[in-house]
């Protein structure tokens, strides 16, 4: 079985009016000097059967088909086996705060995968509160969730070459997937 | 459905109308559609309109003329509008029943179902003010040589409801080129004046677009809810224009 992540961004040129309206409120909190705020979708999932290039293909053709749309958005596709997990292989040194209490931790010392966690939804702010966590593994998990991803480190996606990280590209919303949008309306004529 | 024939009995009498043809509107509700019954109320108050409902998961059109893809929230709007809804059964028919030709008219989630299943050009993106908008709106009427428009004329201003949270038609730099190459826009937002200008875009779409056409002209999707405005004591009649100017595609055909 292998384990999948989905990254979906929007394209280079697409307005994306709640990462402008995110991007607006965050100098309203005192934080200056951010800019290309970008709100997507990340999306897990499990696949039992296809391996390798027949699972590479699996997955970029149900990426381009119905996880995202290629006119509007671009995808980014990780595939992980049970022993690696997508935050851990993403990895991450920066410093964050976390919740009202203005703690600051270490992402990289909570990145963990959502797949280890009881329950994957669960939400992190009883962990940031000083709340118990309930099942085992959950804290890390709690924690993990506050984690920033950074892509120094990341290694390159087994998807192909289509799936370049938002995260590793010099411009991470320049990378040529007009071609793209275009093969899949092309498809989609048919 | 075969179409409505009036009664025998009527027609015996001497003077009598012939049978009219009836023209059939077949209206696909997919799970979370709301605006199939304002279609149907509407389209009843056309003495040749025979509308009826299409099931999603049903794999023929029951002889429908027309096909109409209501406004709603199929499949409650998850991962993207419409993005569920384009992969039900009954797409496969609308899709082959476009491609031969037959017309598709897409309001609002509809036109969203379209621009997910590649039917018209472009997506539907948030609107610009994340915020649902549910408002009178000037559209200005681009071609009336489509199916949906030949009662209107070229240049006039008129009144629909806009009714959405993802209205914002956006598409490539290529197909850009081709919509403005080949005049695929069939209505922009406008003032009342017609004057088509960002203060009258209501949701950011690119170049206004308010309903757009494909390369044939046989499948349109627009935003804005023309089944609303079909009777005077609902605020406006301008909406008959596209159910009527279908009408008068498939009789004359």
């Amino acid at each position: 079985m292998a384990r999948v992540a989905v990254y979906v961004t929007p394209k280079a040129g697409i307005l994306d009016p709640q990462g402008v309206t995110i991007e607006r409120a965050l100098p309203a909190l005192g934080f200056e000097g951010v800019s290309q705020v970008r709100v997507g979708r990340y999306i897990t999932l499990e696949v039992e059967g296809a391996e390798g290039e027949e699972l590479n293909a699996q997955i970029e053709s149900m990426s381009r088909r119905l996880l995202a749309n290629p006119i509007i958005e671009d995808f980014f596709v990780e595939i992980v086996d049970d022993r690696e997990y997508p935050h851990e292989s993403c990895g991450g040194s920066e410093e964050v705060i976390v919740g009202e209490e203005n703690t600051p931790r270490k992402a990289g010392e909570h990145a963990a995968s959502p797949w280890t966690a009881a329950d994957p939804y669960a939400s992190g702010e009883e962990a940031a509160e000083g709340g118990e966590p309930e099942a085992e593994g959950d804290e890390d998990f709690e924690k993990g969730k506050e984690g920033v991803i950074t892509s120094e480190d990341k290694p390159p996606s087994k998807a192909g070459e289509h799936a370049a990280s938002p995260w590793t590209a010099a411009d991470p919303f320049a990378s040529g997937k007009e071609e793209v949008a275009k093969e899949d309306r092309e498809a989609g004529k048919e | 459905m075969t179409a409505k024939t009036v009664s025998g009995a009527a027609s015996a009498e001497p003077g009598a109308e012939a049978p009219r043809r009836m023209v059939n509107f077949g209206i696909v509700v997919f799970p979370g559609s709301n605006c199939e019954y304002d279609a149907h109320h509407a389209l009843s108050t056309f003495p040749e309109a025979a509308p009826h409902y299409l099931w999603h998961k049903d794999h023929d059109l029951d002889g429908a003329d027309v096909v109409v893809l209501p406004g709603g929230f199929s499949y409650g709007d998850y991962l993207r509008t419409g993005a569920i809804a384009r992969f039900s059964p009954i797409m496969r028919e609308v899709a082959a029943f476009a491609r031969a030709g037959g017309p598709v008219l897409g309001i609002c989630n509809g036109f969203q179902i379209l621009a997910e299943a590649h039917l018209v050009h472009g997506a539907l993106l948030q609107n610009r003010g994340l915020k649902f908008i549910c408002h009178p709106q000037y559209l200005k009427v681009e071609r009336n040589d489509t199916p949906f428009t030949r009662r209107f004329e070229v240049g006039q201003v008129i009144q629909v409801p806009v009714n959405h949270n993802e209205g914002n038609w956006t598409a490539g730099s290529e197909s850009l080129r081709q919509i403005e190459e080949q005049g695929l826009v069939v209505f922009r937002y406008c003032d009342e004046q017609g004057n088509v200008t960002a203060e009258a875009n209501p949701n950011g779409a690119v170049d206004n677009v308010a309903g757009i056409v494909n390369e044939t002209g046989n499948v349109l999707g627009m935003m804005p809810h023309p089944e609303r405005v079909c009777e005077d004591q609902v605020g406006g009649t301008d909406g008959r224009g596209v159910f009527g100017s279908l009408i008068d595609h498939i009789l004359e055909r």
